[in-house]
């Protein structure tokens, strides 16, 4: 009957409930939409960077390591084939080297420093999905000399079509300067904005010709499988492993990376903008709770009368409390579960539309490359189902509720019988 | 269990800011079971207050009330919430149903604190006083859609629905039309003859008179007289 009374009272002030109800609705919405859509920027960043730019592992020399953002080609990978027997004793895991140096793409009278990556077509593919992504042209062959692959912006920057001819130079391994000329055979547009803006490649064989690199390769990038649905944290777990049972056998001549030491910027980055959505959120339930007391508190002073005439047959302090706990209540379980259902529209939309985000900022609009946005992937997000986001939520909804509407109710409580039938 | 009520020496000082205002003073009264006590007297004469202590809704600043006699002295807010619930049931001037329960919702509603009750007996209870306070049909309705008059028969099935002790009624008749006013103090007559509950009310109405067993007049908080008819 407390129940009955609770939903009644709580829906004989329609328009009052429904505003009130209507921010803590919002308030569930942002949050879910927000978790979805972080853990699905989370996932899609590290599965596209992992495609695209470094694969779940990455092993330098130790020398290499301690200076990598100089690109030293004097310090390779002493023994690539040592790593490729080791990696042949995992199941389903690929290997391919590669070589990144910086140089200087030169096409008629414009030229641009770049970092260039030198890569075995015929490995590359089973580590990285970069042949998939040709805009235009076709991927690198190991066969044919003098050719390159540029990233589509990059190419539209310089004004260059597949078939034409520029330059790459480059200090070679001995520390001299050399230039050579190669044809675009295709263009490259992948998510990762960097790797369009600014990314160079060619095989191993044509960069043997540019860096006299003796055969060398610098780094060695590990593919790990990541099957469909499996979460970031079990993935995580499976590569830390991998990871540690390298470790055990190169950590004398090599460093080893898993994607979570090499993304540990952008996670964190990522989790900063986590933090101020749910700050947003924390607000709007702030916000709710603060209606929902006012409700109820409005609600004790309109029933004083009943109030009374409840203590008058007998309630007890507690289930006066009680009755307008569970209005609080109703509420909670009314706003949790409408912004639930609300969410699942939007989460719906959002894990099998995506969200264009390329085309929220367009360059041509903010004049913003998307690498300087501060995501590493860049173009449609997709969402994730988190089922613990919608019962954190509907949960929080009723704690909020409980939180809100216990002090008027502790209140209603208070009152003296006599009191209350002074206003019979 | 005599199921007489009775008040020794009690008094009520109320303090309004700095003034005391005597609302009782001394009364001594002894009501027993299945009397039909009619309180009357000018505004201000401390019927209010009077009932207010008889229902254990107020405590006398001096004296004490014995219900069956125990007396009421010292019992705690919960206490005296709980011999409300079990022997006293009230009637409004203004009726008071909850606006969002029925008519059978609303005459359920003191059983709904009844732990030791089935809900085939609380149905039973209920299903017989809408019969007897003349509502069978109306079960369903809510109180918007009620007379006064149909109002204040629902109030009077809830306040027997427990079967209490005493029934108090501050001047039920106040916002009805005299027709109506003598239909209620009726049915309160006739459930007071059939179940042998004490009935006492506050009235202004000198038509209602003619309808009570006993008749006490208060005047500036002090028995004017006290009549048995």
């Amino acid at each position: 009957m407390l129940l009955k009374i609770a939903i009644r009272n709580v829906f004989r002030h329609r328009r009052r409930t429904i505003l009130t109800v209507l921010v803590m609705s919002v308030g569930v919405v942002f949050f879910i939409f927000f978790d979805s859509l972080f853990i699905g920027i989370d996932k899609m960043l590290i599965e596209e960077l992992l495609k695209y730019q470094d694969g779940a592992i990455v092993i330098y020399s130790k020398e290499y390591a301690q200076n990598k953002k100089a690109y030293p080609l004097d310090k390779p990978i002493k023994n690539p084939q040592k790593i490729v027997n080791l990696v042949k004793s995992f199941k389903d895991i690929e290997v391919t080297f590669r070589t990144n140096f910086l140089a200087e793409l030169i096409y008629f009278e414009k030229s641009k420093y770049i970092v260039a990556t030198a890569i075995d077509p015929t490995t590359d593919t089973k580590v990285f999905n970069l042949h998939n992504k040709i805009k235009e042209g076709r991927f690198l062959i190991d066969d044919n000399q003098y050719e390159i692959l540029l990233g589509k912006k990059l190419a539209d920057e310089f004004g260059v079509k597949v078939g034409d001819t520029v330059i790459l130079s480059a200090y070679t391994k001995y520390n001299t300067y050399n230039a050579l000329e190669f044809v675009v055979c295709g263009l490259l547009e992948t998510p990762v904005p960097t790797i369009n803006e600014s990314s160079v490649f060619l095989t191993l064989k044509c960069a043997e010709e540019l860096l006299t690199l003796d055969g060398s390769v610098t780094s060695a990038h590990i593919k790990v499988p990541w099957k469909k649905g499996e979460k970031i944290a079990t993935y995580t777990k499976k590569v830390l492993y991998i990871v540690e049972r390298l470790k055990k056998e190169l950590y004398s001549e090599y460093e080893i990376y898993s994607f979570r030491e090499l993304y540990n910027d952008f996670i964190v980055l990522m989790d900063q903008k986590k933090l101020s959505s749910f700050i947003i959120v924390f607000f709007l339930l702030l916000i709710s709770a603060v209606g929902i007391a006012n409700t109820i508190l409005m609600a004790v002073y309109e029933r004083i009368k009943e109030i009374g005439v409840l203590m008058a047959f007998g309630f007890k302090p507690k289930q006066i409390r009680k009755l307008f706990l569970l209005e609080g209540v109703v509420m909670g379980v009314i706003g949790g579960f409408l912004g639930c259902v609300l969410a699942v529209g939007l989460n719906f939309w959002l894990v099998y539309s995506g969200w264009n985000l390329e085309a929220l900022y367009a360059e041509e609009t903010t004049g913003l490359k998307a690498s300087q946005l501060g995501v590493p992937v860049w173009g449609r997000f997709y969402g994730e189902w988190n089922i613990y986001a919608y019962l954190f939520c509907f949960c929080f909804c009723i704690l909020v509720a409980v939180f809100s509407s216990y002090f008027p109710a502790r209140y209603a409580s208070k009152l003296q019988v006599r009191d209350c039938l002074k206003f019979v | 269990m005599d199921g007489k009520i009775i008040l020794k020496n009690v008094s009520k000082v109320y303090q309004k800011g700095k003034i005391k205002v005597e609302a009782l003073k001394n009364i001594n009264l002894e009501i027993e079971k299945g009397e039909f006590v009619v309180i009357m007297g000018p505004s201000g004469s401390g019927k209010t207050t009077l009932l207010n202590i008889i229902g254990c809704l107020d405590i006398p600043t001096e004296g004490e009330i014995i219900y069956n006699g125990k007396t009421l002295k010292n019992l705690s807010e919960d206490e005296l919430s709980e011999y409300r619930k079990q022997n006293i049931s009230f009637i409004f001037q203004s009726f008071n149903l909850i606006p969002v329960l029925t008519v059978k919702e609303n005459i359920e509603l003191p059983l709904v604190i009844e732990k030791h009750l089935s809900l085939k007996e609380k149905e039973k209870r209920v299903l017989e006083l809408i019969e007897k306070v003349g509502l069978s049909g109306m079960q369903d309705r809510y109180p918007y859609e009620l007379s006064g008059g149909q109002e204040q028969r629902v109030a009077i099935a809830r306040a027997l629905v427990k079967k209490p002790l005493v029934v108090l009624a501050d001047e039920p008749t106040a916002n009805l039309d005299s027709q109506t006013a003598i239909e209620i103090i009726q049915i309160m007559r006739e459930m007071n003859e059939k179940e042998k509950t004490t009935f006492i009310f506050s009235t202004h109405d000198p038509k209602i008179e003619k309808f009570a067993k006993r008749i006490i007049i208060l005047k500036d908080g002090s028995i004017y007289s006290d009549m048995r008819i």
